[in-house]
């Protein structure tokens, strides 16, 4: 039977089978665009070229699921034949949920998993869970299963979440979380550049791209900052931190290019007149509130703190290990330079040695884990402590209509 | 173009898997003639067009103010950690300082006010402020004095 792994993040769903070698990503949302007023559905809008002030309609709400009706359609989607073609009723799926999961929608997955898709077996665990069965490849360079002792630092799309693993279960006392993520970098951007540029409130899909492209998190934020002065409308001979961002014209380029990157694209548009964003220190004051929230007005320490008083709040005998051992994963934390901030932040403020690893795509790193899962490179045959293999951990439909959904919610705690 | 809007179901929850009336209407034999068969029953009869689908209506899902509201009535022992004490810590660090009228890092405070200024140039303008108005500076930082 196949295994299908389905890491349902807030902003997209890394979906794909255990035989797969890598997930697809589809993006958690219903949009609308505000022209033609369709409606697409997930993965459909990359059919679309008219993505000017798109209404964006997640079924998360600050990071938890739940707008049903909204999931469910975009999971129709994602099992359909256009997509993944996958039956339910002979699947095995292993689905993600954020941290410290409300017992309410914790029900509501189950019941919807096995009452309305009737899948054949479900593994529920937080993403990070699978980040760590993964974290062995990571970490060692080789196939050695799951690490015993592993920090992993989610940065998603809501949340930025510091967890500390050992022996396969999360150390619940050192669980941190940092109220930034993509989403809110996404709009700060927007803000900052509506302010001093052009009026990109509703261009959420557009900015989003700005970020990914432009963004990069300094190495040291007042040097670049001292360096990016002066530098107006991207002009600077000085230095190479300012640029400009041409935007779409929806008939040439979707998402728009950096200038002198665009290629073909930029090519067609040589004599016509296009619209441009200047980029100087947006590009790396903006990734900064991930290191000061203060800065965006909120009253918390940044990763880099929260990393450490998660490593503190555990044991004694096990910080060296965890600080050795961190796995940076997540959306966000593809940004470039964050590996290198983190580990240099937070070694400044650990007595210990601090190895920061991150999985080549950050992005789908739980989903990995969740195939080595699948595959059976977890568990006891690699690591004798660890808790589970995805047989023991696995809740077949049967079983879910034999327990029920308390006993189902203990199961699955078992072995988080 | 997707099924995107579903048809409100007014279903009872508990017997999801054996909806009363869709059951009727896998039954009735499709009509071949609607207007020679004088339907006066319109759930008996198959509607092809309409999404048939097994899902519950969405009525009874919580949203997360509901959901968080409703785990936060639980008894939670002290100490346990939940969605609520996860929160990182403010940082240790002293909180940044920026001039009130320029944004450009502050160095003063004026006394008076507690309007935070950049230099001298800028205390120039500080002093010429109107009593009161400092107040709609202090308010962008919500360190503004409310009268209750």
């Amino acid at each position: 039977m196949p295994t299908l792994i389905l890491d349902n993040g807030s902003y997209s769903i890394k979906g794909g089978y255990a035989t797969n070698d890598s997930p697809r990503l589809i993006p958690n949302a219903i949009t609308r665009t505000k022209r033609t007023k369709r409606v697409y559905v997930g993965d459909l809008i990359d059919t679309s070229t008219d993505i000017s002030g798109l209404y964006y309609r997640s079924p998360f709400e600050r990071g938890f699921l739940t707008k049903w009706d909204c999931e469910l359609a975009i999971w129709d989607r994602v099992f359909s034949n256009d997509v993944l073609k996958c039956t339910p009723t002979s699947t095995d799926l292993i689905v993600s949920e954020p941290m410290f999961n409300f017992g309410q929608i914790q029900r509501s997955i189950d019941e919807i998993i096995f009452e309305e898709y009737k899948f054949a077996s479900l593994v529920r665990a937080p993403a990070t869970r699978f980040a760590v069965v993964g974290a062995g490849h990571t970490i060692y360079g080789d196939n050695g299963g799951e690490p015993e002792c592993v920090l992993v630092v989610d940065i998603g799309h809501s949340f930025a979440y510091v967890v500390p693993y050992f022996q396969g279960r999360q150390i619940s006392e050192g669980v941190r979380r940092v109220d930034v993520g993509g989403r809110m970098l996404t709009n700060y951007l927007k803000e900052t550049v509506s302010f001093r540029y052009w009026d990109m409130m509703d261009e959420t899909y557009i900015m989003n791209a700005v970020k990914e492209k432009c963004c990069f998190v300094s190495s040291d934020f007042y040097r670049d900052l001292d360096a990016a002065r002066g530098c107006i409308g991207g002009h600077n001979g000085r230095n190479s931190l300012g640029l400009e961002y041409v935007l779409p014209d929806f008939t040439n380029s979707k998402c728009g290019y950096i200038k002198g990157q665009g290629g073909e694209a930029e090519q067609q548009v040589v004599d016509a007149e296009t619209q441009v964003l200047p980029l100087c220190n947006e590009r790396f004051a903006i990734p900064e509130a991930l290191f000061n929230p203060a800065d965006v007005g909120l009253e918390q320490g940044g990763i880099h703190q929260a990393v450490v008083q998660a490593v503190m709040a555990c044991d004694e005998s096990l910080r060296g290990v965890l600080m050795a051992n961190i796995l940076l994963v997540g959306g966000t934390a593809t940004l470039p330079g964050l590996q290198q901030r983190l580990q240099s932040e937070v070694q400044a403020m650990s007595p210990y040695r601090v190895r920061i690893s991150t999985p080549e795509d950050p992005t789908t790193g739980a989903w990995q884990g969740g195939r080595m899962l699948a595959q059976g490179q977890a568990g006891p045959e690699v690591a004798t402590y660890s808790p589970a293999t995805v047989a023991e951990w696995r809740l077949t439909r049967a079983q879910y209509q034999e327990l029920g959904p308390d006993r189902v919610a203990a199961h699955f705690m078992k072995f988080i | 173009m997707p099924a995107y809007k579903r048809g409100k179901k007014s279903r009872p929850s508990s017997a999801v898997d054996t909806p009363v009336h869709l059951d009727v209407a896998k039954e009735a034999e499709p009509l071949a003639n609607f207007r020679e068969s004088g339907i006066n029953n319109l759930y008996a009869v198959t509607k092809p067009f309409k999404r048939t689908s097994e899902y519950m209506s969405t009525g009874r899902w919580k949203n997360l103010k509901q959901v968080v509201a409703q785990e936060q009535t639980k008894d939670w022992p002290i100490e346990y950690p939940t969605y609520w004490s996860i929160d990182a810590p403010p940082s240790l660090l002293p909180q940044k300082k920026y001039c009130d009228i320029t944004g450009l890092p502050a160095k003063y405070t004026d006394p008076k006010t507690n309007v935070r200024y950049h230099s001298a140039e800028v205390y120039q303008i500080v002093k010429t402020l109107p009593p009161g108005s400092e107040q709609h500076y202090l308010a962008l930082r919500n360190a503004n004095i409310v009268l209750r």
